[in-house]
């Protein structure tokens, strides 16, 4: 008798830890999303990379427990495996690391032969401050709606960097919603740019870009490190790492070290980076009506993003004798999306001209979007902390 | 020479950490030498005292570094174990002595050493002048030190924020033991930025501004670099086509002994007893040297004519 109400209450107690007893329709619904996102990833081939880790997350960040059991095993529990991992998320050391390999997988070669392809990059985020006073007049507080708003930058791990000192607690929503949007390029951008340019002016042929030397190489990471951080000191470590990246890649000195930064580092952080993301959308936290306003406002902020990118270049062909005219299909690059819209613009190209390369022309505004997005935050950074 | 720059610069490195972190961040930053109403201490008596701060962003353990009232351990004769005579040590073993980034520790003076880690025998006369320092753990180091003047009760004598230069004398409605000396009030600056800017369109076009000016910077440099190193680059496929290599040759010879006839005729003519003809010889000689080294100066270019065989002739035809 005694053995049996031993086995009864122990197996009543066990049920009651169970996924099944705790489960909400909160914790269906993301771990339904968190599927669709693997879905996306390797049906679709939208950013696997990032939305592989980040969807496993999502359903892993939605298994339902006892919460007051103290198992040590939640995201947000204190010296729990992921907890441990989340730091890295909370406290804003995976974004610089990502930036790291960025900048070490980075040839800049295309910006420097073509210098005023960089204002391109710089007018594309006005993407993010367009989204910063549509968030204010939903009701944000001015630092929420800045950590909203540099989605519109189109950078993953900046819009982190960001969201993780201003607004932690729409950090779950902001990643995931950046992401998204990051994956969501190839859909959101070409008719966007089709609506923006004539047929004329997307079979502008560029000129080539001139030969770059390993000085100027070498001379863009320390120049730009120095001429950015000197404005945007708070920008120091999203610009510092992304620009040590790029010396040790173009040194010639430290090949190993720009390889390890490129690819072993790279891949151990967006591991970390993307699970933890992930499972930081506890259904609790994310099913708000905050995240549904993240969203629209991602959108938006995308929107105007690549659109600025493109009317920038219009404008700047006023101005531009008629062989130096730019392609404005390479205007959607500005946003930081490396190196996807730089494709989009390619593809877009050649559908048009199937001789009309775009790409290397391309990557200038892409990689100058990088550090435009990065600039942004800093400069947001410095005005609300 | 190279291993000279390396040991100067390990030197350099290890200096400058080791100056720009650490006991330097730590400094002495309020000083109450009278106290009959303010803060009273863990046995509710009112005990001068002294504020030490980390103004430094990082942590740093201040155990085992002296405080001192007495102006004679400025007298670099002294031994160590003299200096620590007449200095206290701040105790070890206390987890509290361990100052986190930007945080305050109170010392009470004219106490005993063993009424805990906080209280230090060093004197302080009420109403008086004192001078106060803080050494390193080597006791040799001077990490801060300041002469304070005659306050009135419950007055201080503090920094006029933390870590700043100025000092000035606090009412005893201004002291603030055991916290920032200049205290930040009012609304937040989340919340002054939503009363100022309540629509966004000053941060936008101030943010937009420095993205821009950013960008702008590195067009700026990289468009004058990248002229100077086109033009550079022009230069240089220039003198690598033949002829041109060939006459900058030879119009770098005969400039130089231009040069030189001109030098040596001036001389010649200014210096006298020295034959002129002399000064021809010579000329003739580095003229005939000149012209052959010019003979030896070849194109480097083989032309190969082209010659009709009959073995291809069938080829030709085909293009006809």
């Amino acid at each position: 008798m005694n053995i049996i109400d031993f086995i009864v209450s122990n197996f009543n107690e066990f049920l009651s830890f169970t996924g099944f007893a705790n489960a909400t329709v909160g914790n269906i619904i993301m771990i339904v999303v968190g599927i669709f996102f693997i879905w996306l990833a390797i049906k679709k081939d939208f950013e696997p990379l990032l939305l592989v880790p980040i969807g496993l997350g999502i359903v892993l960040g939605n298994i339902p427990f006892r919460a007051d059991a103290g198992l040590e095993i939640g995201l947000y529990e204190d010296n729990s495996v992921l907890n441990i991992f989340y730091q890295g998320v909370r406290q804003g050391w995976y974004p610089p690391l990502v930036f790291l390999g960025i900048g070490a997988m980075t040839d800049f070669s295309a910006l420097i032969s073509n210098p005023k392809l960089i204002l391109i990059g710089a007018a594309a985020q006005f993407g993010i401050f367009g989204a910063y006073m549509i968030a204010l007049a939903l009701g944000f507080e001015p630092n929420q709606a800045a950590g909203i708003a540099i989605i519109g930058g189109a950078d993953g791990p900046t819009a982190i960097f960001l969201s993780s000192k201003l607004s932690p607690n729409l950090m779950g929503a902001i990643a995931v919603c950046a992401y998204s949007y990051m994956a969501l390029v190839p859909v959101i951008q070409p008719p966007l740019m089709r609506l923006l340019t004539t047929k004329k002016e997307r079979l502008i042929r560029m000129q080539p870009a001139r030969r770059v030397s390993q000085l100027e190489r070498i001379m863009f990471p320390i120049i730009g490190l120095l001429l950015t951080t000197f404005i945007v000191p708070s920008g120091l470590p999203l610009l510092g790492m992304l620009f040590f990246g790029n010396l040790l890649k173009e040194s010639g000195k430290t090949t190993r070290l720009a390889k390890t930064a490129g690819s072993a580092l790279n891949d151990v952080v967006v591991v970390l980076l993307g699970l933890t993301v992930g499972c930081s959308t506890q259904a609790s936290e994310f099913l708000t009506m905050n995240t549904v306003f993240i969203f629209l406002l991602g959108a938006f902020a995308f929107i105007i993003a690549s659109s600025t990118g493109i009317l920038f270049v219009k404008f700047m062909n006023i101005f531009l004798p008629r062989h130096k005219k730019i392609n404005p299909l390479i205007g959607n690059a500005g946003v930081s999306a490396v190196p996807m819209c730089a494709r989009i613009s390619n593809n877009m190209g050649l559908e048009y001209d199937r001789h009309n390369f775009l790409l290397m022309h391309a990557m200038g505004p892409n990689v100058a979007g990088v550090i435009g997005s990065a600039v942004a935050a800093g400069a947001l950074l410095g005005f609300f902390s | 020479m190279k291993k000279f720059s390396l040991i100067l610069f390990a030197a350099l490195t290890t200096l400058l950490s080791a100056y720009g972190q650490g006991a330097r961040n730590i400094k002495i930053n309020e000083v109450m030498t009278s106290n009959k109403a303010s803060i009273t201490d863990e046995y509710g008596r009112h005990k001068p005292w002294v504020e030490l701060s980390n103004i430094a962003y990082s942590s740093y353990n201040i155990r085992g570094m002296y405080i001192t009232t007495d102006r004679k351990v400025l007298d670099k004769s002294l031994t160590v174990p003299q200096r620590i005579s007449m200095m206290s040590i701040i105790p070890s073993g206390d987890d509290r002595t361990l100052l986190t980034a930007r945080t305050h520790v109170v010392f009470y003076l004219d106490s005993h050493r063993a009424e805990g880690s906080f209280y230090i025998g060093e004197k302080a006369m009420p109403n008086e002048p004192m001078w106060i320092a803080i050494y390193d753990g080597n006791a040799v180091d001077l990490i801060d030190s300041v002469s304070v003047p005659a306050l009135k009760d419950d007055c201080s004598f503090a920094r006029e924020k933390d870590g700043s230069v100025k000092w000035e004398i606090k009412s005893p409605a201004e002291v603030t033991p055991g916290t920032n000396n200049l205290l930040k009030e009012g609304e937040s600056k989340v919340a002054k930025l939503k009363r100022e800017d309540p629509y966004g369109f000053g941060i936008a076009i101030l943010s937009m501004g420095i993205v821009f000016s950013c960008l702008a910077l590195l067009y700026v440099f990289f468009r004058v670099l990248g002229i100077f190193m086109s033009h550079k680059q022009t230069i240089k496929k220039a003198k690598n086509i033949q002829p041109v290599k060939a006459a900058v040759a030879a119009g770098g010879l005969i400039a130089e002994t231009g040069h030189k006839t001109k030098v040596i005729l001036k001389d010649g003519l200014q210096s006298s007893g020295i034959d002129k003809e002399v000064y021809i010889a010579v000329i003739s000689m580095a003229l005939k040297q000149y012209l052959d080294d010019v003979h030896d100066n070849e194109s480097n270019i083989i032309t190969i004519k082209p010659h009709s065989t009959m073995w291809n002739a069938h080829i030709e035809e085909k293009h006809f």
